[in-house]
Formats: C-alpha cells, sequence, structure tokens
C-alpha cells in the first residue's frame, strides 16, 4: 500500500508516533477526567450520584467517543495496525447506545444501568489509551500490558449486558414519544423499537461469536432478513392503528 | 489393529466412492481437486502445506505463483519457512490424520449410538417373544403395573410379563406405550421416594406380588457418555490450534498467522493437542463405560468448562507478549518429563482397568498391580488414573509458567479429588479385602 510507504521513512514515524501521542493524550486526558470526577462524585455523595451522571460527565463523554471515530481512519489509512471490522462493530455500538438511546431520551439519562454502563466503558478506554500512549513513546509496564490484554475478558460481557439492559428500558420511550420513527414514502416504515430490538439479538449473537466474523455476518444477513420481514408485518399493521408522526 | 479395523469401517460407512488404495496421499486428490487446490504431488515441496488443509498464500511463502499450464514448480524454489512452520504442519497433519483415522469407527459408533439409545446392548423383548414362551409357564407370569412417582396416575399396564423378565425388558416395553420416553431416561423403582431399580435386575427376585406396581419417574433428555466426551474433548484441541497459528481477530493484526520464537510454545501445543488427542482415542477404543447415559445439561456444562478453559489457557501461552518461564530450558525439561512420565501412566492406569472387565461384562474387581511399572502406583491409590492426570496438569502448568493453567490443574483437582474419594468409599463397601495402605488419590495424604 503507498500510503504504508510513505509512513515507513524515520523522519514520517517521528511524526506518526507524534500525532499518535497527541490523540492517545487527549483521550486520556478526557476518559481520566470522567474517572475522576465519577469517583469524587460517588464518594462524595453516594448512592445520589448515579442519577445525574450523564449531567455531569455525558458531554465530555459524547466527545471522546465522537473522537475515537478518527480510529477508523487510522486503522484504514495504516498507522494503526489493527483489524478494522473489530472497531467498527464496536464504534458503532457505542454510538448508538450513547448517541441514539441515551443521549436522545432525557427520561433514559436518569437511570441507574447508564452509570453503570459508563463505569464499564470508562474503565476499558482508560487502560487502553494509557496503554497505547505509553507504548507509542516506548514505555512499558508490566501489570499495564496485562491488564490491558486481559481486561476485556470480563468486562466486555458485562458491557454487553448493560448496553442489553439500557436499550430494554429504553424502549417504551421510543414506543410512546415515537422517537427516530418516520413514515418513509415507499411501504416500508421505519419503526425504531423494531429497530433496537433487533439490534439486542445482533449485539449478543455478534459478542458471542467475536471470533467467528464469519458467523455474524450471516447473523447479519438473517437479521436483516428478520428486520425486513417483520417490519413490513409491524408497520402495515401499526400505520391502520395510529399514524406515525411527520 | 485398530488402522485396518478403520478402514474397513471407512470403507464401510462412506460407500464405493472411496479409491482402492486408502493411503494419505490418493485421500487427498478428490477432495483437493473439488476445492481448487493442488493435490500433492504438484509441487514436490508443497506437502505440509496441503496437509495442513490450508490454502496459504504462495505469496507468504515466496514462492513462484503457480503456472497456467500446470507442472511441478522448479525444485530450486524451496518454500523458505521457519521451523515453526514445518512443526505446526506436522501437528495438523498428525491431528488430521487421527481424525480420519477415528472418523470410520467414530461415525459408526455415532450410529450405532443413536439407533439404540438406551438399549445398553441387552436384547428386546417383543410380545412375540413372550407368546413363544411355552404353556406351562403361563400360569406363572406376572403383571406389571407402572404408576408416575409424583402424581400416581396409571402410565401402563403390561400383563403377560415374564417372571425372569428384567427390569431393561420392561423398560422397553414400557417405551412401546410412551415412545417419548425411552430407556435411558426412565427411572423405575419399588418405592415413589426410594432408590431406582437397576437394568439388570430381575422381577422374580423383587420383593412384589403377582402384580407388581412400580414408580416411574423422568430422567430428562439423557445424551450418551462417549458422545458427551468426544464433543468436550475434541472443543479443546480444536481451539488451541486456532489460537497457536494465531487466526486474525484474536490477537493485533500484525500477528496474524505468525508463530511464537519460543520453544516452550511449540512446546505446550504440542503437549497439550497430544494430550488431547489421547483422551479422544481413549474414548472410542480404551473406556468401558458402565452407565450409558447421562442428562442432556451435562454436556452445556462440561462443554463450557473444557473449552472455556481451554480458550484462555491458549490465550495467554500463545499471546505475542508470553514471556518464557523463569528458569529457562532446565524449567522446561524438568517439566516436560514430567507431563510425559503422567501421561504414560495414565494411559497404562487406563489399559489395566480396561483389561480388569471383560467386554460386555459389568462384574467389577479390585484393581492390582500389573507388570507395567506405571499400574505399581495401585499399590498405593484407589485411583491413580486421577493421580497421573493431575501431575500431567502440574507438569504443564510448571512448564508454560501460567496463572489460568495453574487455576485449571485445581479445579480439575478438587473435582477429582472428589471422584477418588467417591470411587474409594464404594470400593470399601464392596470388597472386605479392599487393601488399607491405599489412598484415594495422593499416596498417604489425601
Amino acid at each position: 500500500m503507498c500510503l504504508k510507504e510513505v509512513f515507513s521513512c524515520i523522519y514520517c514515524r517521528y511524526r506518526k508516533n507524534a500525532y499518535l501521542f497527541i490523540y492517545y493524550l487527549i483521550q486520556f486526558c478526557g476518559h481520566s477526567w470522567i474517572f475522576t470526577n465519577m469517583t469524587v462524585r460517588f464518594f462524595s455523595f453516594g448512592k445520589d450520584s448515579m442519577v445525574d451522571t450523564f449531567y455531569a460527565i455525558g458531554l465530555v463523554m459524547q466527545l471522546c467517543q465522537s473522537i475515537s471515530l478518527l480510529e477508523l481512519l487510522h486503522i484504514y489509512v495504516g498507522i494503526e495496525s489493527n483489524h478494522l471490522l473489530p472497531r467498527i462493530l464496536q464504534l458503532t455500538e457505542r454510538i448508538i447506545v450513547l448517541f441514539m438511546v441515551i443521549t436522545s431520551q432525557e427520561e433514559v439519562q436518569e437511570k441507574y444501568v447508564v452509570c453503570v454502563l459508563f463505569i464499564f466503558w470508562n474503565l476499558l478506554d482508560m487502560v487502553r489509551y494509557t496503554y497505547s500512549m505509553l507504548s507509542v513513546i516506548g514505555i512499558s509496564y508490566a501489570v499495564l500490558t496485562w491488564f490491558s490484554q486481559t481486561l476485556w475478558m470480563p468486562i466486555y460481557p458485562l458491557c454487553v449486558l448493560a448496553e442489553a439492559f439500557t436499550i430494554y428500558q429504553s424502549l417504551p420511550y421510543f414506543e410512546s414519544f415515537g422517537t427516530y420513527s418516520t413514515k418513509l414514502p415507499f411501504d416500508l416504515s421505519f419503526y425504531f423499537p423494531y429497530v433496537l430490538k433487533i439490534y439486542l439479538m445482533m449485539l449478543f449473537v455478534g459478542k458471542w461469536l467475536f471470533c467467528s466474523v464469519f458467523a455474524f455476518f450471516l447473523c447479519f444477513l438473517v437479521c436483516a432478513a428478520i428486520y425486513l420481514g417483520i417490519n413490513r408485518k409491524v408497520c402495515k399493521r401499526a400505520r391502520d392503528d395510529r399514524g406515525y408522526l411527520e | 489393529m485398530g488402522f485396518l479395523q478403520a478402514q474397513g469401517a471407512l470403507r464401510a460407512v462412506l460407500g464405493p466412492g472411496l479409491p482402492a488404495d486408502l493411503s494419505p496421499s490418493s485421500w487427498w486428490t478428490g477432495p483437493c481437486s473439488a476445492l481448487g487446490w493442488d493435490p500433492p504431488g504438484a509441487h514436490p515441496g508443497h506437502l505440509p502445506t496441503v496437509l495442513l488443509g490450508v490454502h496459504v498464500h504462495w505469496e507468504v511463502l515466496q514462492l513462484e505463483p503457480p503456472r497456467p499450464g500446470g507442472g511441478a514448480a522448479p525444485r530450486s524454489l524451496l518454500p523458505r519457512r521457519s521451523a515453526a512452520w514445518l512443526l505446526g504442519d506436522s501437528v495438523w497433519g498428525s491431528f488430521i490424520f487421527s481424525w480420519a483415522v477415528a472418523a470410520g469407527p467414530l461415525r459408526l459408533h455415532l450410529h450405532r449410538s443413536w439407533q439404540c439409545q438406551g438399549r445398553h446392548g441387552l436384547p428386546s423383548s417383543t410380545a412375540a417373544e413372550f407368546d413363544r414362551a411355552s404353556p406351562a409357564q403361563s400360569a406363572s407370569r406376572g403383571e406389571v403395573e407402572i404408576l408416575d412417582a409424583k402424581t400416581r396416575e396409571k402410565l401402563c399396564f403390561l400383563d403377560k410379563v415374564e417372571p425372569q423378565a428384567t427390569i431393561a425388558e420392561i423398560k422397553n416395553l414400557f417405551t412401546k406405550t410412551h415412545p417419548q420416553w425411552y430407556p435411558a431416561r426412565q427411572s423405575l423403582r419399588l418405592d415413589p421416594k426410594g432408590k431406582s431399580l437397576k437394568d439388570e435386575d430381575v422381577l422374580q427376585k423383587l420383593p412384589v406380588g403377582t402384580t407388581a406396581t412400580l414408580y416411574f419417574r423422568d430422567l430428562g433428555a439423557q445424551i450418551s457418555w462417549v458422545t458427551v466426551f468426544l464433543t468436550e474433548y475434541a472443543g479443546p484441541l480444536f481451539i488451541y490450534l486456532l489460537f497457536y497459528f494465531r487466526v486474525p481477530f484474536i490477537y493485533g493484526r500484525k500477528y496474524d498467522f505468525t508463530s511464537s520464537r519460543h520453544t516452550v510454545v511449540h512446546l505446550a501445543c504440542i503437549c497439550h493437542s497430544f494430550h488431547y488427542i489421547k483422551r479422544l482415542l481413549e474414548t472410542l477404543f480404551v473406556h468401558r463405560f458402565s452407565h450409558g447415559t447421562m442428562p442432556l445439561r451435562n454436556i452445556f456444562k462440561n462443554c463450557t468448562y473444557y473449552w472455556g478453559f481451554a480458550a484462555w489457557m491458549a490465550y495467554y501461552i500463545n499471546h505475542p507478549l508470553y514471556t518464557p518461564p523463569t528458569y529457562g530450558a532446565q524449567q522446561v525439561k524438568l517439566a516436560l518429563a514430567i507431563f510425559v512420565i503422567c501421561q504414560l501412566g495414565n494411559f497404562s492406569i487406563h489399559m489395566a482397568l480396561r483389561d480388569l472387565r471383560p467386554a460386555g461384562s459389568k462384574t467389577r474387581k479390585i484393581p492390582y498391580p500389573t507388570r507395567n511399572p506405571f499400574t505399581w502406583l495401585f499399590l498405593l491409590v484407589s485411583c491413580p488414573n486421577y493421580t497421573y492426570e493431575v501431575g500431567s496438569w502440574i507438569g504443564f502448568a510448571i512448564m508454560t509458567q501460567c496463572l489460568p493453567v495453574a487455576l485449571f490443574s485445581l479445579v480439575g483437582f478438587t473435582q477429582m479429588t472428589i471422584w477418588a474419594k467417591g470411587k474409594h468409599r464404594s470400593y470399601l463397601k464392596e470388597f472386605r479385602d479392599y487393601p488399607p495402605l491405599r489412598m484415594p488419590i495422593i499416596p498417604f495424604l489425601l
């Protein structure tokens, strides 16, 4: 790939490392701010701090997760050597849950599960960005390396469960307010709660088969087919009942 | 013995589509050409890679691309590969070969076990056989009434049951009226809260009158032991090799399909694979199971345990950042010696236990040491197979110096201690003259 050759000379490698260090440093600052904020608020207010977690740190979390979309560019260009697909899956999952599910509904922001979810994401990201930041400039600590390679094992399943529970808790609000559900000009309508339910299924199946990507693609196709099939049936019935927001 | 039988079985099962000579080179010609791979012989230096079964992209191997007109590649361009690849090839090749060898009797066996779920090889008694009984015995025929143990409702009434009939035959007759409860799933007992009757018990010897009342309990869906064992041992074999060859999406992209530069990692793969191949072959050819089946949920429990631990172990040992043991080659050699000795010991004990009981019988005898030195542990321990098993896993843990392996040995040790204590207790109960020096699993201690 010609871009890889561009980055292979020492001068460019220095620049690449400097850029990566700055990127990881920004992420590290953001996530450590979130971590410190949540910890201090928890020790000051106790359980009451969990309710307005999103109010306090939501903006910074949204910023950090939006910036992390840059990582896709890093992988595509080649300055980070990783597989594209797992990163895409992880990022879409985070963006969907954070922006579509939590940010759009005020009632969901006050749930406890949002705080729990943010703790898990923060833990993973803190360790990851600290390790990446230090490794780019050549510093490594054994304990940090071990944590960065091991922590995902207990935390990813918990993350999936927390996200699924968040989606599950948000469904009644979506149904009653009709957010993101629109009537498209042709026959198919976009009824969001069912999209989320199918997304839930995809989440579980995809995470379960994390290593076997082919099976995940199959499930994706199956889920897409089910989604189209269900949507056709559901939207006909729903349109007869009440009609959607324009 | 085994290979010829396997050949015959393979022919019988796979049918006439098999080539006349079953040498490994001809096995691969058909499937290879069907899948678009070059069959062996096309590229002389290529054979081990083909045995690997993976279409390794020739750029990786720095070979010439295959010529359009076919023909062999020039011999001067041999693939430049690390020793690890060759080792991996031989591991994979032996794995595939052993699977191919086992496939014949395995398919035959699965076929057989699906056919007679729970018959236990005992003859079935049909009504026709009973009618053939002589008229002089008809007066002493009994009747059997089967009630549900919980609801006491009458499920089945069998008349004209021969007094010499065994519980197994009664179970078969019951299956005819209620086909969803195959014999392995039935638990018949004299008392609703009592113990389950054994298959060999004869109706006449039970404390019942002319009309016997038996209580039935459904044991739930059953699955045969052999199926469970095969599934739970094939998983770790496959999963470990996935991690060993570093398939994509596990470690970072720059480590895909690389091999470790530490010898101990390759040794660990060989030991682990050898252990599970040995277990698979023992399940197929050596073990004799006294019970036919176990509840279905056990397969999920057992598979999760074995597969989960195998994946966890393999992830750490085959990690690119893995550090070899602290004491270097000395530690690895010592641990490897312990592992090999314990594996041999385990195998010897399994063979000795198999020779203790002839095929089909259910006699129970005290195991004694034979001429094989590994079986001399019988003098000190009731279940030396568990002792050797724990020993080999401890050896593996020392060799890799890896925490999940140590945890796996610990969990295995606790489970095997429970089993060994139970077995020791049943030996003591059954045999008056059981040697007093023996301990369940660890000599003199436990």
